[in-house]
């Protein structure tokens, strides 16, 4: 019996490392020249992403902190309109980028949560004028204590826009009572935003040579992460972002107070930038130039030519309704709330295809399930 | 006739209680195992406590979990339990505990189900009706008297014929046109594994999805006679081992390989065992013979049990037309690893007093495996829409339509909606009718496609 055994186990033993034999000495180098594709594209989508999309869009959001802080201290040291106005416009390019930028939530950067710190969205208000009000002396040290929701690019949002006009805001930073300490804690936010930006870049540095290298199928593997990030980011937009404001969470009434940067009226905006951002990642066409692989040149190269034409106009059918919202998203939702709908249904096309469809052409969901087997 | 008779009563026939003394200890060991893994995963608290809501099996809506203290109380005592049945300690009662809590485990939550969850419950359950702590137990060695040497063949033959049908109708389940003619999904999970050392590089080429496909479903078929047939039993459990940690290597299957391949020690016989081990066989090996009392019920409803084993797999040829799609009758029918389906589902409410409508994403109230799960099978996704209905009708919204908005990808197909759009899931009264509008499968997977001028 232990002789039949050991005869057996050998025979099957073999058996596999002959076909397998056959198989590995069958091409070059041990890999098929299908193979070999694959993973150069998948290489070379990585690099794409990480040296075109996000090491520009770091620098970029760097600098505009930077001058963030810098429009900061000028109007603090001279409050007036203009200044308020510039400070306004400079927090405006600061979002668009932060809106690219939000999308790349993953690996190490996903695990220090500092997205949260730079963008933690609705912000509380009431804590903020606590603090405002308060008596704790505020500085940098203050703002980096204190819980992401009363920090960040949505806090700044709260102190810099009125629902009425920029006078208000004026009035808070020159006459109303703790003017002073409204001025220490806009000025800290900012020099916090600028400190979180330079840690995220040197994050993404630090996670550089992983997420290129990443090229396995698995969950960890960075072609897999970019599309959970999709999804994430999706899901977001069509729930949060313009399913809360629909009335998705409370029977149907319009809710604009859900809105994402309400105050400021660039709730459309940042469809728009979130929607680039998806576009760019998806296409890997980062204004870059002519090499600019992405997930559209991939799903090509495994034979999902129709998929990839799907997803294509997938994506120009969600621009199409978002140019149809001329006004700001707050007017649409009051006004024609169905053109709202109308971009909530585009973009549940979209997720469709890029949650169910892509992700099970290159086998991401397999390993998406923690269970415990079939 | 006299065949069969014949038969029969050479279930009674004597044989060494060996080979269920060590699947005992192998089952209960390797349950115990499971159980504290279950809990060290954090998974108590995932399927258990976090839902407010749980998917549950039809007519068995009573089954609820307990708080937090009492569901830990019950996987602890049910992993004791195991721990009993490994050690042949109380077995009677372990046992009989550890079925009823497994079982109650398992019925709890739909989401969750496991084709080697249900198949544990089962030979729990058998268990409970054989004298397996006879030999080899603690029971044994507190009570002398109990020792037994042999047992009546049936006691055995009743475990290889439940590990049999696994195999058997999990080879059924994949002759379809998708497992022999388009390799899936394992042309999809393969294909997702090229990253693996050594052999991921067999899996980039187009033919190692057949060439696994075909010999997966022959393996299944064919393994039942050869372990059963003495002369290829070794190569066969070789065979299984191989095979299963294959498995376990490829995929993620969490405890089943090795359910399959401890299970089927029970078809090592005592010569064999001697034969491994070199050990002389014993003169009295079958002069303390065992028959239980009631044998014959026993028997007659473990041959119940039998048929219904036999039946439950094929029901869904009754059902539908594609059960892959459909899902109707694919549960508890060991449909191992037949498909990789996926889908997304948002549901439309509509409150028919005011006119206002509004989406409900799943998200919001489900785990990520409840919504996962829900997202591909019917019965689900109109169980939720139940749960929808009740929500909003305890806040004072009586007259309500709401309908599923479904998409699922099956085995690599394009996306396509999977429950009528426009039926209204309030009207549809049972689980049951909700196939009736489960859109037919239209799209052919990517690869046929290809191929087709």
């Amino acid at each position: 019996m232990k002789i039949l055994n050991i005869k057996a186990l050998s025979i099957t033993f073999l058996s596999i490392i002959l076909i397998a034999a056959f198989f590995v000495s069958c091409d070059k180098d041990g890999i098929s020249e299908d193979e070999y594709q694959i993973q150069y594209r998948r290489e070379a989508q990585l690099n794409n992403v990480y040296i075109n999309g996000i090491t520009p869009l770091n620098s970029s959001f760097v600098f505009n902190t930077k001058e963030l802080e810098t429009r900061t201290q000028t109007f603090v040291q001279q409050p007036n309109i203009e200044n308020l106005k510039g400070l306004q416009t400079q927090w405006v390019n600061t979002l668009k980028t932060w809106k690219h930028l939000e999308l790349y939530n993953l690996g190490i950067i996903e695990d220090s949560f500092i997205h949260f710190e730079i963008n933690r969205w609705p912000t509380n208000t009431e804590t903020i004028n606590n603090f405002i009000e308060g008596t704790e002396t505020i500085d940098a040290d203050f703002i980096a204590g204190n819980g992401s929701s009363s920090k960040g690019v949505s806090a700044m949002e709260y102190l810099l826009f009125s629902f009425e006009n920029n006078q208000e805001i004026l009035d808070q930073f020159t006459t109303n009572p703790n003017f002073e300490r409204r001025q220490a804690y806009l000025l800290s936010l900012s020099e916090n935003l600028e400190i979180k930006a330079i840690a995220l870049q040197t994050l993404w540095t630090m996670h550089k040579t992983d997420f290129i290298s990443s090229l396995e199928n698995g969950i960890s593997g960075s072609q897999n992460q970019l599309t959970n990030a999709m999804v994430t980011l999706i899901e977001e937009i069509i729930i949060s972002k313009l399913g809360n404001p629909l009335g998705n969470g409370n029977g149907g009434e319009i809710n604009i107070e859900d809105l994402e940067a309400r105050r400021s009226e660039n709730s459309l905006l940042i469809i728009q930038e979130h929607l680039t951002a998806l576009k760019n990642l998806y296409t890997g066409n980062f204004n870059q130039g002519s090499i600019n692989w992405g997930f559209n040149d991939y799903l090509d190269l495994i034979d999902r030519t129709t998929l990839n034409d799907a997803i294509k106009a997938s994506f120009d059918n969600c621009q199409e309704k978002l140019d149809v919202i001329s006004g700001s998203l707050k007017q649409e939702l009051q006004d024609t709330p169905q053109n709202v709908i109308d971009l909530q249904d585009a973009f549940n096309g979209l997720l469709v295809l890029i949650k169910v469809d892509m992700a099970n052409a290159i086998g991401t969901t397999i390993t998406i399930n923690d269970n415990d087997g079939d | 006739m006299m065949g069969i008779k014949k038969s029969i009563t050479r279930l009674n026939d004597q044989t060494s209680i060996l080979p269920l003394a060590i699947f005992r200890m192998a089952f209960g060991f390797l349950m115990a195992f499971s159980i504290f893994r279950f809990i060290c995963k954090g998974w108590i608290e995932a399927c258990y406590i976090v839902p407010d809501f749980h998917f549950t099996y039809q007519h068995l809506e009573w089954v609820k979990p307990l708080g937090v203290n009492g569901m830990y109380v019950v996987v602890i005592c049910c992993a004791l339990s195991a721990i009993g049945i490994g050690l042949g300690l109380f077995y009677k009662f372990s046992s009989i505990f550890f079925f009823l809590s497994f079982t109650y485990l398992e019925l709890i939550e739909k989401s969750w189900y496991l084709n080697h969850y249900y198949f544990v419950s089962l030979m729990a359950f058998l268990l409970i009706w054989v004298p397996a702590n006879r030999s080899h137990a603690l029971d044994c060695k507190m009570h002398s008297t109990l020792k037994r040497n042999t047992v009546p063949i049936w006691t055995i033959m009743i475990f290889k014929l439940q590990l049999c049908t696994v195999y058997f109708f999990g080879g059924i389940a994949k002759l379809k046109s998708d497992w022999l003619l388009e390799a899936q999904p394992l042309n999809i999970w393969l294909k997702a594994r090229t990253d693996l050392p050594l052999i991921g590089k067999l899996f980039e080429h187009d033919i190692t999805p057949f060439l696994f496909s075909w010999s997966g479903m022959l393996y299944d078929l064919t393994i039942p006679f050869l372990l059963w047939t003495r002369k290829t039993r070794p190569f066969a459990y070789c065979l299984v081992v191989v095979f299963h940690i294959l498995t376990y290597l490829l995929f993620n299957i969490g405890m089943f390989p090795w359910l399959m391949i401890f299970g089927s020690l029970i078809f090592i016989t005592e010569d064999e065992w001697r034969q491994i081990f070199r050990r002389k066989a014993k003169n009295n090996s079958m002069g303390n013979g065992f028959q239980p009392k009631n044998s014959a019920a026993i028997k007659s409803m473990l041959f119940v049990f039998l048929i219904i084993q036999f039946i439950l797999p094929l029901r869904h040829y009754f059902l539908t037309e594609n059960v892959l799609w459909s899902e109707n009758g694919f549960r508890f029918a060991w449909h191992v690893m037949v498909m990789e389906k996926n889908g997304y589902v948002t549901y439309t409410v509509k409150d028919n007093a005011t006119g206002k409508q509004w989406i409900e994403y799943p998200s919001k109230r489900l785990t990520s495996i409840q919504e996962k799960q829900m997202s591909f099978q019917p019965d689900m996704i109109w169980q939720y829409g139940k749960y929808l209905e009740d929500i909003y009708k305890s806040r004072g919204m009586q007259s309500l339509s709401i309908y599923a908005n479904s998409k699922a990808s099956l085995n690599g197909r394009s996306s396509q909606t999977l429950i009528s759009k426009t039926v209204d899931l309030t009207k549809v009264k049972n689980v049951d009718s909700i196939y009736d509008f489960v859109v037919p499968l239209k799209d052919q997977p990517p690869f046929l496609k290809m191929k087709t001028p």
